[in-house]
């Protein structure tokens, strides 16, 4: 029984809903942010979900919390369903799951101080829980964060963005959760303490046995921190495997495009640089066909008539390819 | 071809708010040749994005360039008045590209209207193109569109930008830049809002005009891999000072500044798999409570007792590598790190 | 690096100082808008207004009820220092004692259409889109196409005047501004990452719109509240004038420039004093309220530094 199971996982966007807009304007338009994902992840592990935007990673993100509600599939937490819990389950399930997001300026409440952000959590699961204990617990998420105790006490706009992130990760570590989405931690964040954010999310997946799907389009920080990757587009993995298989052998054109494309700082062996043409294609009119056709070099003619599947190519490194098919 | 395009001597630029003062650039010297690309860098809150304004003058109503000369081919760019300033030198010799091309192009204007207006009232673009009086106007901001990569011209230069991508708004921007083959271009963060793929396109973009027709470049960036791959020189800018510079081999190849060689080794996807990162303890002060002596002491993995009372001085280690370090680049093979 | 001690600080001591920021939030856009003219100038007349409110009977230093008919239609004198009315009552002792009725329905008509139209609002913005949202749109729009001051005339003409009913029609007559204001903030507020968190974490809706969403809908709503109140009291002396306000012989302003009107032949100081006194009240309260949008908006305030 995996950790946590993704299948067949879709999200839909709708647009143009209402009246006026099948008068007048283009009527309803899907956006497929999510378009049919399935992968698992086991416990304790750290699980990369990379691409760049629009390829509906921080969609599938919010749609494990239910944030979002999918359209269609399967998620599995600990065995259980998740799309079909009740009110109580959910609870249950919301104490075990959380998230931290990537925006610094709107991931906290401006108008209440650290402290009161870290305890909310407390507040709505418990009813019982005394004053005391709670700020004894806001000090304690406090010194896990290495933030001191008089900063529960500042306002959001008082602190930098590395320490805004540390309080979202306090206030997420509240109800000791066992798996956590976090939207692209580092980004935006200065080399330095990008770098101590990494640590620290590290050491703390030791000391409580965290698992973290970690959302990022900063390829070399996935390529550090995470045991699996998983490269989306449009709405689909394309690949997905260990670490080092996929990082040591990328077989997908867009996965090599990608991180082709890392400005690295390496003057010995100067890689080529993929570039890609055209531009990505709108998520609402999607091509038919393979989604990366159009910018792909390999296009052949297969290529604007089917979807390629995901296909294993051996030791859990999965491919969405005709090319390797045809091999 | 040694003449200095432009030299920027003891610059210091201070930012006014409310009664506290701060300094975001202190005694900035460098200079750069023609053909030359020098690139900033420096982690946010350093003083880098208030380089590129000061020199076009740019500044808000907060700042102010307290000290110093600016000589772009020996004239200083100090002297001269806000219609100087604006016939001859803004977006003719010495060309903008900003961070987010969101902000920089004006949302109720076709591109068409504001590449062409920039033509009309561009002194040096006329004398540039005097050669092209009957292709039309609309016809020549094509072509330089097509320069720049961008798909269709023809019939996306009547577009409005919101209906253009992040890229494809910079590629235009960059086309505004060029009309007049500037001399010096200045790149503030430029592919720091875009897609790594796109990043790719655009540097090698920038990279390709530049190298046909041999602009000089002032690139400032927080990412050290960029700033690697475009640049001739680095220029390593802590708390507004500078405290490296040198050949873009030779500063990453063997940096000689304590901060320097911190930078480079917490970047992550060099180590080891899942490795701890080495990280600078501490963080970046504030400007207007920086540290006495070496503004970066409190946080050197090599301080010293002199550390914390002498600013160091800016000192040539090897050709054309300069360091402001009181140890003079005796750092030891390898830095210790804070685990 | 990550320590395993509890720090030691001492609860009582930080249960002192969480109300501390909250004070000191409070304090430092009060500080604002005392170092801005319009602030210092609008401060002063509230300040004024509220003491002349609370303190009228030791302030004003005549019984506004007490009628001296020999004296009816005196010029301002040492005395009487703004003259008597038609009965002899001290007109100055009538301002003061009708900056009460002013006072009460201003903030009392203020404070209950935004109370009502905040929740209101932010409930119908919460849920936008569904059939509620719709209803709740309809009957804000419904109200709002009345002109504001007929409306609540014609409420007051059919429950009654008095302050109590002066106070509930003009609310009625306002809450919709304030909750299209609220509603509309809503709609952005709740896309914030901060609310997706507190969903996150398990929050019900309830605890979501009254911790997160009703106080950052505040900053519109407390301007519009600001320079509502200077409204209010415009719209207290006009009803009043109308003989749909407070009855006589309570003292308001609005009952004084009707009386001013009528023997305007006889005194024009009757009709000068209360109709400066509304003016100036609004005048400051207009400056308080600039003031205060200034202080809460934090880009302009860099502007003004």
């Amino acid at each position: 029984m995996f950790f946590v199971k993704v299948q067949g996982l879709k999200t839909y966007f709708y647009k143009g809903k209402g009246i006026l807009s099948k008068l007048f304007g283009k009527g309803l338009r899907i956006v497929h942010a999510v378009d049919d994902i399935s992968f698992t992840i086991g416990k304790g592990e750290t699980f990369g979900l990379v691409g760049e935007s629009g390829c509906g990673k921080t969609t599938a993100g919010s749609s494990l919390l239910r944030l979002v509600e999918p359209v269609e599939g399967q998620i599995f937490f600990e065995g259980k369903e998740v799309l079909k819990m009740n009110e109580r389950e959910i609870r249950k399930f919301r104490q075990k799951v959380q998230i931290i997001f990537q925006d610094p300026v709107t991931c906290l409440d401006p108008r209440i101080i650290a402290g009161e952000i870290i305890a909310e959590p407390f507040r709505i699961h418990s009813s019982k829980i005394t004053k005391r204990e709670i700020e004894d617990k806001v000090i304690q998420l406090l010194e896990w964060v290495n933030l001191s105790p008089e900063d529960a006490y500042k306002y959001p706009h008082e602190f930098s963005g590395g320490q805004v992130r540390r309080i979202g990760l306090a206030r997420a570590l509240a109800l000791h959760p066992k798996f956590i989405v976090a939207d692209e931690p580092t980004s935006g964040l200065d080399v330095s303490t990008a770098a101590m954010i990494l640590n620290l999310m590290q050491d703390l997946q030791e000391k409580f046995n965290l698992t973290y799907l970690w959302i990022s389009h900063n390829l070399n920080v996935v390529k550090h921190v995470c045991d699996k990757i998983a490269v989306m587009y449009l709405g689909k993995i394309v690949e997905l495997g260990k670490t080092q298989d996929v990082c040591g052998n990328l077989l997908h054109p867009y996965s090599q495009a990608l991180f082709s494309a890392i400005p690295t700082i390496n003057f010995k062996n100067k890689r080529k640089k993929i570039i890609l043409k055209g531009e990505v294609p709108s998520p609402i009119n999607l091509p038919i066909g393979c989604r990366f056709g159009s910018r792909c070099k390999y296009n052949m003619l297969i290529c604007s008539q089917e979807e390629p599947d995901l296909i294993d190519m051996g030791g859990g490194h999965l491919v969405a390819c005709h090319l390797l098919v045809k091999r | 071809m040694n003449k200095k395009l432009l030299e920027v001597k003891n610059l210091v630029v201070e930012y006014r708010l409310g009664t506290k003062i701060m300094r975001a650039l202190d005694n900035i010297s460098f200079s750069i040749k023609k053909g030359e690309v020098l690139g900033i860098a420096g982690e946010s809150g350093c003083g880098k994005s208030s380089l590129g304004l000061a020199i076009m003058r740019l500044l808000p109503r907060a700042g102010k360039i307290s000290q110093g000369k600016i000589l772009f081919k020996e004239r200083n760019l100090l002297r001269l008045s806000e219609t100087e300033m604006n016939r001859e030198i803004r977006g003719r010799e010495i060309a903008m590209i900003f961070q987010n091309p969101l902000h920089a192009l004006n949302p109720v204007f076709t591109i068409e209207t504001q590449m062409v207006d920039i033509m009309r009232f561009n002194l040096r673009y006329q004398q540039l193109n005097i050669n092209k009086k009957n292709i039309s106007l609309k016809d020549r901001a094509i072509e330089l569109l097509k320069e720049t990569g961008l798909a269709d011209p023809e019939e996306r230069i009547t577009d409005y930008p919101f209906q253009f991508s992040g890229g494809m708004k910079q590629r235009v921007m960059i086309a505004m830049a060029f009309i007049s083959n500037p001399p010096l271009l200045i790149a503030d963060e430029p592919t720091t809002a875009l897609d790594v793929t796109i990043e790719a396109e655009i540097l090698a973009l920038i990279i390709n005009l530049v190298n046909k027709y041999k602009n000089s470049v002032l690139y400032i960036s927080h990412d050290l891999g960029v700033i690697s791959e475009i640049s001739d020189r680095v220029m390593i800018i802590y708390a507004g000072k500078i405290v490296e510079m040198a050949d873009s081999r030779s500063l990453f190849d063997d940096p000689r500044h304590p901060y320097t060689r911190a930078l480079l080794e917490s970047l992550p996807g060099t180590k080891t798999h899942k490795g701890r990162l080495p990280t600078i303890p501490g963080c970046v002060p504030l400007l207007d409570k920086l540290p006495k002596g070496c503004s970066f002491h409190p946080r050197c993995p090599f301080v010293e007792e002199i550390c914390k009372k002498n600013t160091p001085e800016f000192v040539e280690l090897a050709t054309n590598h300069w360091v402001a370090c009181l140890r003079e680049g005796k750092l030891g093979r390898r830095i210790k790190c804070f685990l | 690096m990550i320590q395993e001690n509890i720090a030691n600080s001492s609860p009582k001591k930080s249960n002192y100082r969480k109300k501390n920021s909250q004070i000191k939030k409070i304090a430092g856009i009060l500080r604002i808008i005392l170092h801005d003219y319009r602030g210092q100038i609008g401060s002063a007349f509230i300040i004024a207004m509220v003491v002349c409110a609370i303190f009228s009977p030791w302030v004003a230093p005549f019984d506004p009820y007490e009628q001296d008919i020999l004296n009816r239609f005196a010029s301002p004198s040492l005395t009487h220092l703004l003259g008597t009315d038609y009965l002899g009552r001290d007109i100055l002792s009538r301002i003061i004692y009708g900056s009460r009725v002013a006072a009460m329905v201003s903030f009392g008509s203020v404070c209950f259409s935004a109370i009502i139209g905040v929740i209101i609002g932010v409930i119908g913005g919460y849920k936008e889109g569904r059939k509620l949202d719709y209803a709740i749109i309809l009957v804000f729009d419904i109200v709002r196409s009345f002109p504001q001051l007929i409306l609540a005339l014609a409420l007051v003409a059919v429950i009654g005047p008095s302050v109590r009913n002066l106070i509930l029609a003009l609310a009625f007559t306002a809450f919709p501004f304030y909750g299209r204001l609220a509603r509309a903030e809503t709609l952005s507020v709740k896309e914030e990452d901060y609310v997706k968190a507190a969903k996150a974490l398990g929050a019900t809706n309830i605890q979501i719109i009254f911790k997160h969403i009703i106080p950052n809908t505040l900053s519109p709503v407390i301007v519009t509240g600001g320079m509502d109140l200077a409204t209010m009291i415009m719209y207290e002396a006009s009803l009043s004038f109308l003989g749909l306000g407070v009855r006589p012989p309570t003292a308001s302003w609005g009952i004084m420039l009707r009386n001013g009107l009528t023997y305007i032949h006889a005194s024009p100081y009757m009709i000068i004093w209360p109709a400066l006194t509304i003016a100036i009240a609004m005048i400051g309260f207009s400056l308080f309220a600039e003031s205060l949008r200034i202080a809460l908006n934090p880009k302009e305030r860099k502007l003004h530094e």
